[in-house]
């Protein structure tokens, strides 16, 4: 199991190199740089333009940035943000926890509406709790991310106002001891994480309502029930747990889907996370910051990824057993 | 009930559809037009206001409008001031009542016309960018899948790789190449979304080449190129049109969270995204900006999923 992980970890890395070198293409191929971004229209004499252009490395030709940019993000070192006038490695460490929390708290939430809503799809088929759901789930779907985002805002943060409407902590809560700064901390994600999370729960409600009608006619499940399970534990340990492979398997794929609605949910709840960060960067043509964050949004899908299949040779013996 | 879900979802969308072609002729108000931005701005839906003919066929919105005088002349107010027009000015049949059924925007615009003039953009984004990324992918995977061996494997991983970058992300560096405006958003969303029918195409066309029809095809000495056309093709075309059914709905979500951003279709062309975004800013005291677009789209992407599920399962009986 723990060499199998560390093998799939290991060919992870020309995925990584790849992506680094895709974003560096891209955004070498854009037009206008960092120091035109800093200055916009202004007209300054043509040397003070050079020195700034020295002082970023821009006046080195693009496959020697490359080249530097590539050794030294191997050593670990990301550069110098020129938006925020601090290493970004400093700044992305900053943002990456608040990231992580959002996603983490997204992921529980969108796996127990899942869950919730295949179980009930599956007991009640094709009668009106099944169709209430499944309608439920696909107007969840259609709806933008963004825009629930702001509907949950205007209803549970101004006109109910039971959660706040933006930001990470309270005023001064930043500071506060861990068990209340824990709790403002939760008080603060539950709106983002739950719009995050509930905005994407179609395809894993869909697989698993699917998934639980394949297994219901199964023998091992007729097994169990000549054994004498009753039917909570015939329905949440059977047959859930076999019709829960396929949905670790989806979870890991849908991971850069979350990341990418992380993104438009940070900026509708002033999430300090990577997603808000990469956007301002990006306006800001700080090519070194866009650039990390970007690596940094892949890594973060590979190890989900890798997660997913680790999680899904501990849940399917088979699986186990064929990689042994 | 199968059908009813086709034929609901197809029929809301050859509605809009319908709506958004004849827009021009839909006797609509102009949709970029700030009709008035002190009498207008952020009216409620149904509301209604009071409108005074001028001789020249020009309109003057008014708050109120103050009984008119021996003289002739009618006095209006607009916000806190008041004016006069001379009767000279007026048409002969000057008051009229106008009706918002949706309300206006923050500039005074009319957001009924705005909806349905960015349910052009919204559908014409989300179709050319499906049609651009199936038509890209479905040669990448025609080519990966007929080919196999070194260029199978080289194109597989280039899409692995393509989908490791979450797409946000992967949109957004490609949209700061360009100048926002409708074909890059067009160009950026297709060049982004070609990896899953590709993925598609790909395994349809190795599940059919080794069928009967296809090893004679080869054993008779046909070009590949020729197999590949009229052998293969034709069996992935059908789970690939159900497929892009539902992406199109997919690809106009990823349309709005740009336009969001602000790196979609540039304004004043209106488009849903840019419309919830300019909502955004008067969420608290005036709902209906932000709230009215976004159940559009809600509405739009539910329908394409019920006609693309519907057409999934007419396809595949078996699907439970």
């Amino acid at each position: 199991m723990i060499r199998y992980a560390c093998g799939r970890l290991l060919s992870a890395v020309p995925v990584l190199v790849a992506v680094a070198t895709l974003g560096f293409a891209i955004v070498e191929f854009a037009p206008g740089d960092a120091v035109e971004a800093w200055l916009g229209e202004r007209a300054v004499p043509p040397e003070v333009r050079a020195s700034l252009e020295r002082a970023y490395g821009l006046h080195q030709p693009p496959w020697q940035r490359y080249a530097s940019w590539l050794a030294s993000l191997a050593r670990g070192e990301l550069g110098w943000s020129f938006s925020r006038s601090r290493p970004v490695r400093e700044v992305l460490a900053g943002a990456l926890p608040a990231t992580l929390w959002l996603a983490g708290a997204a992921m529980l939430i969108h796996l127990a509406s899942g869950i919730a809503a295949g179980l009930i799809g599956a007991r009640f088929r094709r009668r009106w709790p099944d169709h209430l759901i499944q309608a439920l789930v696909l107007t969840l779907y259609g709806m933008p991310v963004f825009w629930l985002g702001l509907m949950a805002t205007l209803a549970l943060a101004y006109r109910i106002p039971l959660f706040p409407p933006s930001s990470m902590f309270s005023v001064g809560m930043r500071e506060a001891a861990l068990l209340p700064r824990l709790a403002d901390l939760l008080w603060h994600v539950t709106l983002p994480a739950a719009v995050l999370g509930l905005a994407s729960t179609a395809a894993t409600a869909r697989l698993l309502r699917g998934g639980l009608l394949q297994v219901l006619g199964e023998e091992f499940l007729r097994a169990a029930r000549a054994r004498g399970a009753g039917p909570l534990r015939l329905w949440l340990v059977h047959a859930l747990r076999h019709a829960s492979i396929p949905v670790v398997h989806l979870l890991g794929m849908s991971l850069p889907v979350l990341v990418s609605g992380s993104l438009v949910v940070e900026v509708v709840f002033a999430w300090p996370g990577m997603g808000r960060l990469a956007y301002e960067a990006l306006l800001a043509r700080d090519t070194p910051l866009v650039l990390a964050a970007t690596v940094l949004s892949a890594i973060l899908v590979v190890v989900g990824n890798l997660l997913a299949d680790v999680a899904t040779a501990g849940l399917d013996p088979r699986v186990r057993v064929r990689r042994r | 009930m199968r059908d009813g879900r086709l034929w609901g979802g197809a029929g809301f969308l050859a509605l809009l559809a319908g709506a958004a072609l004849a827009a021009p002729w839909l006797g609509l108000r102009d949709p970029r037009a700030q009709l008035d931005g002190l009498v207008l701005q952020a009216r409620p839906p149904l509301t209604r206001v009071d409108a005074i003919r001028l001789r020249d066929g020009t309109l003057r919105y008014a708050d109120a409008l103050a009984p008119q005088r021996p003289g002739g002349g009618v006095r209006y107010r607009r916000g806190e001031r008041w004016f006069e027009i001379p009767p000279e000015a007026l048409a002969a049949r000057w008051h009229e009542r106008h009706l918002f059924l949706l309300g206006t925007d923050a500039f005074g615009r009319d957001l009924a016309s705005r909806l349905i003039y960015g349910a052009r953009v919204s559908l014409a984004v989300g179709l050319l960018a499906t049609a651009l990324a199936v038509l890209l992918g479905g040669f990448v995977g025609l080519v990966a899948g007929t080919l196999g061996g070194f260029v199978d494997g080289a194109l597989m991983r280039f899409v692995d790789l393509l989908l490791a970058v979450p797409r946000l992300f992967l949109l957004l560096l490609l949209v700061s190449l360009y100048r926002p405006s409708l074909w890059t958003t067009v160009l950026v969303l297709g060049a982004t979304g070609w990896m899953a029918p590709a993925r598609l195409v790909r395994a349809q066309v190795l599940a059919l080449r080794e069928r009967d029809f296809v090893q004679a095809a080869r054993a008779g000495g046909a070009p590949l190129a020729r197999i590949a056309l009229r052998h293969l093709l034709p069996g992935a075309l059908v789970p690939l049109a159900a497929e892009a059914t539902l992406r199109v709905g997919h690809t106009m979500l990823l349309e709005a969270s740009l336009s969001f951003l602000g790196l979609g279709v540039p304004p004043p062309t209106p488009s849903w995204g840019a419309m919830i975004a300019e909502g955004r800013d008067r969420l608290f005291d005036a709902w209906w900006i932000a709230t009215l677009p976004g159940l559009a789209i809600a509405a739009t992407v539910v329908a394409l999923s019920l006609a693309g599920d519907a057409l999934t399962e007419r396809l595949e009986p078996a699907a439970p």
